[in-house]
């Protein structure tokens, strides 16, 4: 007869043995330095120029300024205080095809051009479905979405249809835009602007159609919009910190949360009841409750960078710098308790969630590389990009 | 020595940080204390004097409190609980309190719609949850204490002998029967005093296996603040049972949970219409087998610009001995009667085919399986497949499947025509041979046109074809991602119908769909067991054993 150990065993299991490494790890009567401590490679701004840095025992020291594998000094910006440590980019997927089913939010099952076909995405996640092999490269066509990407150094955001690939149009916006992102309707985008501004694009006619300037003290950077389409948030990446909530209807601030400093990236749980706060530079995830706009609790995690919920919110994704290589830690949503840790690479910034939860994309902008994490299989794959690559921004196009 | 004090450090630190920690309500975690109804499903809301639970850590002292003496105080071992709505705040009363739950009365003055709930033990102030207040919204106590089952539902047969139904203690039709609840609605007087006595004025209907019953009382319980009784007496024309659908209504459109009662006009153990010997071994607890086998199709064409047909073939075989309890609860086995349907909303996806979201309480079995020995042997008109695991676990698995479009060729296995199933035994259960037969595939005559569902409107599913003796199920599911809510139902339609029509208090459980209907799962299947497919297993160590065929033919659809 097999015996199978439940998940809350396995975890009771896991536990122990981390209880037990804690006091074989806390009896080592070894001095540690900042080497051992950070054993990684960060980015630094130096002279007003981006340095791939690390520590010799306690000592900081510059590994190069120069173009190496891992490390592209062309994406990362120094010109302004506390920079490069914010995300350089994000994208946002919008689709849009021939309007069918309710409201048009519609799936093709894209025809291959090996002769198989796409399988539509809804369907990974309803029972009775067989495994089905990897599709070959889907053939382009005109119901593919759109993507939505900031260009920080040229104050531009472009859209780029993904099937071909290519610019559709390049969208003028207030200086060093950061995040976009799309409101549920797919009727704007709002795009975050760190000198101060926050810039409305209506997608019928790709025009910035307003533009709310914040208070001098305001830094945009991170951005994420309510459910319901009726909020947005945005993080003040400064020393004062902050959670702007904007109304959207008025577009106007009509609310601001208090955070820790040099707050970076903001992400709504799926149902709209919570918000998340990363800090890169800190040492936890903040999270808000969205009726009071009050703050519920905070999870001691290290350097965090970006947030990825399952669909049902049930389950929070988080990346982190904190260790090397980066990590990605899973967190119960409901008790806020951490789960499990996925290993990926170098420098984990961002993340997303597949339709039907099964894979999480992770960017490691230090690292090069970009890791997939398989939950159903319980596996991760990463994969070095090469030259001087340095992913910044995911969008799921179908 | 160094050691010794970075360990006592450390713990002084723990002990530090636990006192200075605040109470922590956890996400989503504020139920009605008898349905546990979650928030995105249409009854997920807490009603005004109702009663309902708070779940979290730090919340109260570890040992638990409860109130013993009314007046009830709005401080209960060091908890205190806020109502806030923007400037208005009110305290709830507590009547239990520990560190994980809090149980609590909603002030009848709450205000409606959405507030926030705070938790204060010792001065430490908890986060605030958010929770959706409406006038009333009941829930039913169950046996089961889950929400689902036999609901606490006390037989009347005299002021002295007020026993708990259950299957073994039926109820006849005509019965007299006090249904516990919470959920009612306000009280015109303190809510911390001994509840006065008297209906209270909200319309109330209480269905059995979908019939009206006469309700002679509808208000609070003398004994116990913000607990309601239901005197309600069993319709002549319900129908017999284990497990007969109740359901309370208030307000003519809120709807509880739905709970059972087990009805036998001789007053003795009750047997079901359908797989009668699978009830009688469940509720005794005998040994029970039954090696499945099914066919499912799928039609997905919500939210796809081109319909896809998925069709796949699976096995699916258990052997246990169910735990002998008062109260049997599968809701997996425990099968409303013929002509009836009843309702699950539970805080998961109930359609994850994958572990992560808790299955309905009580589906899975909380005994050992029983050893069969070596996988099964199937032989049938496309030749003898092994029913090796490869899906859930090691008792089901993928006999083979189709993906129109040309996105999966066929290798599907189970065609109609006649089966041989063999077991080679095991230490507990015994070799065996079985024969049976699949029939011919149902038709689902009005399945293309079952795509956007209005709730507000009774929906009627046709068929033809199948076998004699055949049973016909029509189950639904809703399930709204983002709240992490579901709702499922299960209508069982009367022996030789060709449609059935679900009514509209069923369809009101479900989740409306999403704009985005990739946030949505909304699904009927028709799922069939047929009769010439059920055979029985004669193997040593079963006291039950069948081999069945289930059809299951889907379709998505959008909920309006």
């Amino acid at each position: 007869m097999n015996f199978h150990f439940s998940r809350s065993t396995k975890f009771m299991a896991m536990g122990i043995c981390l209880s037990l490494g804690w006091f074989v790890l806390e009896s080592c009567d070894c001095d540690e330095s900042k080497e051992d401590q950070f054993p990684g490679f960060w980015v630094a701004c130096i002279g007003n120029q981006p340095a791939l840095m690390s520590y010799s025992g306690n000592s900081a020291t510059i590994v190069s300024t120069d173009s190496s594998p891992n490390f592209n000094p062309a994406q990362w910006d120094c010109s302004h205080p506390n920079s490069p440590h914010y995300k350089n980019s994000q994208a946002s997927a919008f689709p849009i095809g021939t309007p069918s089913g309710p409201n048009g939010y519609a799936r093709k099952p894209h025809a291959a051009s090996s002769g198989a076909a796409y399988l539509p995405q809804q369907l990974r996640d309803l029972p009775f479905l067989p495994d089905v092999p990897p599709s070959a490269n889907p053939v382009c066509d005109a119901s593919y979405p759109d993507v939505f990407q900031t260009v920080h150094t040229q104050a531009l955001v472009t859209r780029i249809s993904t099937c071909p690939f290519k610019i559709k149009v390049s969208i003028p916006v207030v200086t060093r835009p950061l995040q976009v992102v799309m409101t549920p309707d797919g009727s704007s985008a709002l795009v975050t602007s760190f000198d101060n501004a926050v810039n409305f694009i209506d997608l019928a006619t790709n025009t910035v159609t307003y533009t709310l300037m914040t208070d001098p003290s305001i830094n945009p950077n991170g951005l994420a919009i309510s459910p319901d389409g009726t909020r947005a948030y945005i993080t003040s990446f400064n020393t004062n910190g902050g959670v702007a909530v904007i109304d959207l209807a008025s577009r106007t601030i009509i609310a601001t949360l208090s955070t820790n400093a040099y707050p970076q990236g903001v992400t709504i749980t799926p149902d709209g009841s919570e918000i998340w706060i990363t800090y890169p530079l800190g040492s936890s995830v903040d999270i808000f409750d969205t009726l009071s706009n009050t703050y519920v609790t905070g999870l001691n995690i290290g350097e965090t960078t970006d947030i990825a919920f399952n669909s049902t919110g049930t389950r929070a994704y988080i990346t982190s710098q904190a260790t090397t290589p980066g990590s990605v830690v899973v967190v119960d949503t409901s008790s806020y308790q951490t789960l499990s840790t996925y290993t990926v690479g170098l420098g984990a910034s961002d993340i997303k969630m597949s339709y039907g939860d099964q894979f999480l994309v992770v960017n490691n902008d230090a690292g090069g590389s970009i890791s997939v994490i398989d939950l159903k299989k319980d596996a991760v794959v990463t994969t070095q990009l090469g030259g001087n690559s340095a992913p910044s921004g995911i969008a799921f196009v179908h | 020595m160094r050691n010794l004090i970075r360990v006592a450090a450390y713990f002084t630190f723990l002990t530090g940080a636990a006192v200075a920690q605040p109470p922590l309500i956890y996400n989503r975690s504020i139920y009605n204390a008898a349905s546990f109804i979650p928030a995105g499903v249409p009854s997920g809301t807490i009603a005004q004097g109702s009663i309902f639970s708070i779940f979290g850590t730090r919340l109260g002292p570890t040992s638990s409190v409860t109130a013993s003496s009314f007046p009830l105080g709005n401080t209960l071992g060091g908890v205190s609980i806020n109502i806030i709505q923007g400037a208005t705040s009110m305290p709830a009363i507590p009547v239990y309190v520990s560190g994980g739950q809090i149980n609590a009365i909603m002030p009848s003055t709450a205000p409606l719609g959405m507030v926030s709930v705070q938790v204060a033990f010792n001065n430490l102030k908890s986060n605030m949850a958010p929770v959706q207040i409406a006038s009333s919204e009941v829930g039913v106590f169950t046996a089961t204490g889950t929400g689902i089952g036999e609901g606490v539902l006390w037989n009347f047969i005299s002021q002295k002998s007020q026993p708990v139904n259950s299957p073994t203690i039926t109820a006849k039709p005509g019965q007299v029967i006090t249904l516990w609840a919470t959920g009612l609605g306000p009280v015109p007087y303190a809510d911390n005093i001994p509840p006065t006595a008297g209906n209270l004025p909200v319309q109330v209907q209480v269905f059995v296996g979908g019939q009206p019953a006469g309700v002679q009382y509808s208000g609070r319980s003398s004994c116990c603040a913000g607990v309601d009784q239901l005197v309600f007496t069993v319709p002549n024309n319900a129908p017999s049972g284990c497990w007969v659908p109740v359901y309370v209504k208030t307000a003519g459109a809120n709807l509880s949970n739905f709970v059972t009662i087990a009805i036998n006009p001789s007053g003795a153990t009750c047997t079901t219409d359908v797989l009668p010997q699978v009830t009688t071994a469940f509720i005794k607890g005998q040994t029970l087998g039954e090696a499945i086998v099914t066919r499912t199709t799928t039609r997905h064409d919500i939210g796809t610009i081109a319909p896809v047909d998925v069709t796949s073939d699976y096995h699916v075989s258990f052997a246990f001995e169910p735990p002998v309890t008062p109260f049997p609860f599968n809701p997996a086995l425990a099968f409303p009667p013929s002509g009836t349907c009843t309702a699950y909303m539970h805080a998961s996806d109930l359609l994850d085919g994958r572990a992560g979201s808790p299955p309905l309480p009580g589906i899975v079995p909380t005994t050992m399986p029983l050893d069969v020995g070596p996988p099964f042997m199937l032989t049938g008109p496309n030749g003898t497949k092994t029913l090796s695991a490869g899906f859930f676990s090691a008792t089901a698995g993928f006999l083979g499947g189709l993906i129109s479009n040309n996105i999966l060729p066929s290798s599907l296995f189970l065609d109609p025509g006649s089966y041989t199933l063999r077991g080679f035994g095991g230490t507990e259960v015994g070799s065996f041979t079985t024969n049976f037969t699949i029939p011919q595939p149902l038709n689902w005559t009005n399945r293309l046109q079952t795509n956007l569902v209005p709730r507000a409107q009774p929906l009627t599913i046709s068929w033809t074809g199948g076998d004699t003796s055949q049973v016909v199920s029509i189950i639904g599911f809703g399930d709204d991602l983002p709240t992490n809510s579901s709702t499922a139902f299960v209508c069982i339609a009367p022996p030789g119908a060709t449609s059935f029509t679900v009514p509209t208090d069923i369809l009101s459980t479900l989740p409306a769909g999403r704009p985005n209907p990739l946030q949505s799962k909304d699904v009927i299947y028709l799922l069939t067991l047929s009769g010439s497919s059920l055979k029985p297993i004669n193997a040593t160590g079963l006291d039950v054993g069948l081999t069945s065929y289930y059809s299951i033919i889907g379709k998505t659809v959008y909920w309006q």
